[in-house]
């Protein structure tokens, strides 16, 4: 099941385009690097790839078809941006969510080895679930001692991935805090230990 | 940038999210100059020291041998779990990580708290009066922080935020030489 898609298209629709782009490392560096330059034109991308003019034209145009890309001009040269990802697929008992950082981390499979790493041992499964405990991480609300467990991977991989993601997270998602309210946590605490 | 990369206290107690984080950007080279510059050894509880030589692991593991034999990282010794404030400010640290990962405590296991123990360690045994405590683990550190204070060790710890200070040495020390 897939729900809260990119704006007014189906969300199975959604879900075949997002799946593409997963599957293919090209398109996702394309999406990353629009992501990036904001709202660039297929000259812009071309110049920062190492893909012909041609490809970058037709990916382009291709994330364009499927909903990924949006065309922001009327006229040329046109410029584009990227659509703000954001679906949850839920499978039996567990739940993934695919998010524009998850297209970003694995856009980055190429360059960072880390990244790499972890998908090749967990899948872009893993690597989504480590997205989710990385956006904890960076609220202060996870560790990855944790982690580690939850997932059995060794302490030394969960936090390893932990500071890619958390780095991709704050490039990508502009909302996300880093502030963690001493305060609350003091009362939490206190309750807690007052429950005893 | 403050003026002081190093905070002026007798003893330096890291966390594992700081070595990997300097692991990650290949910088260790510019956190050992920096280090031995200031004639300051860190300190690594030993369980932190577990953590990143873990037995069967496919990928490179970070240096840590390397600089314990180097002399600029020193393990500690193993926690002295039956000193009541060491077990008492690793019962507050695991509070902390329980509330803040809303994860139920015993779930928080007792060597999660480990630099908390370290830190408290150091203190009781009279190694140091004052520590500067590595991490990025923010509620471990005012869990730690709470604790000792209530056992009249009040401000001898300090909090310094690791990706803060590596951001911080790698701009002082990646051009110069």
């Amino acid at each position: 099941m897939a729900e809260s898609a990119l704006s007014g298209s189906h969300p199975l629709d959604t879900m075949l385009a997002v799946s593409d782009v997963i599957q293919n490392e090209r398109l996702a560096r394309l999406y990353a690097r629009v992501l990036e330059l904001d709202t660039p034109t297929v000259e812009e991308l071309a110049s920062r790839s190492a893909s012909s003019k041609t490809t970058v034209y037709e990916d382009v145009k291709h994330l364009v078809e499927i909903g990924v890309l949006d065309r922001v001009t009327d006229s040329q040269p046109h410029r584009y941006s990227a659509r703000r990802v954001d679906m949850t697929i839920q499978t039996g008992e567990e739940t993934f969510q695919i998010t524009p950082t998850l297209l970003v981390a694995l856009a980055q499979r190429d360059s960072n080895d880390n990244i790499e790493l972890y998908v090749e041992r967990h899948g872009v499964s893993g690597l989504a679930t480590a997205i989710e405990y990385a956006r904890a991480y960076t609220k202060s609300e996870m560790t990855a001692r944790i982690m580690a467990r939850e997932q059995e991977v060794p302490v030394l991989e969960a936090e390893t991935i932990l500071q890619e993601l958390q780095e991709i997270l704050l490039d990508v998602e502009d909302e996300v805090s880093t502030e963690l309210d001493i305060e609350a946590l003091d009362a939490d605490v206190d309750e807690q230990i007052g429950e005893q | 940038m403050p003026a002081h990369l190093f905070p002026d206290v007798e003893s330096h107690l890291i966390d594992t999210n700081l070595f990997i984080r300097f692991e990650r950007h290949e910088t260790i080279d510019l956190l050992e100059r920096a280090v031995t510059e200031h004639e300051i050894v860190l300190l690594v509880p030993q369980r932190v020291y577990d953590e990143l030589t873990p037995e069967s692991y496919p990928y490179d593991q970070p240096p840590i041998d390397d600089a314990i034999k180097s002399g600029w990282v020193q393990v500690l010794d193993e926690v002295d779990y039956s000193n009541s404030v060491v077990s008492a400010t690793m019962d507050m640290v695991r509070q902390y990580i329980s509330a803040a990962t809303d994860r139920p405590e015993h779930t928080v296991e007792q060597a999660d708290a480990e630099v908390g123990g370290a830190a408290a360690t150091l203190l009781e045994d009279g190694r140091t009066n004052s520590i500067a405590i590595y991490t990025n683990d923010r509620a471990a550190f005012r869990g730690i922080e709470r604790a000792l204070s209530q056992h009249n060790y009040e401000n001898r710890v300090q909090l310094i935020k690791a990706f803060d200070f590596a951001d911080a040495l790698e701009n002082r020390y990646q051009f110069s030489e």
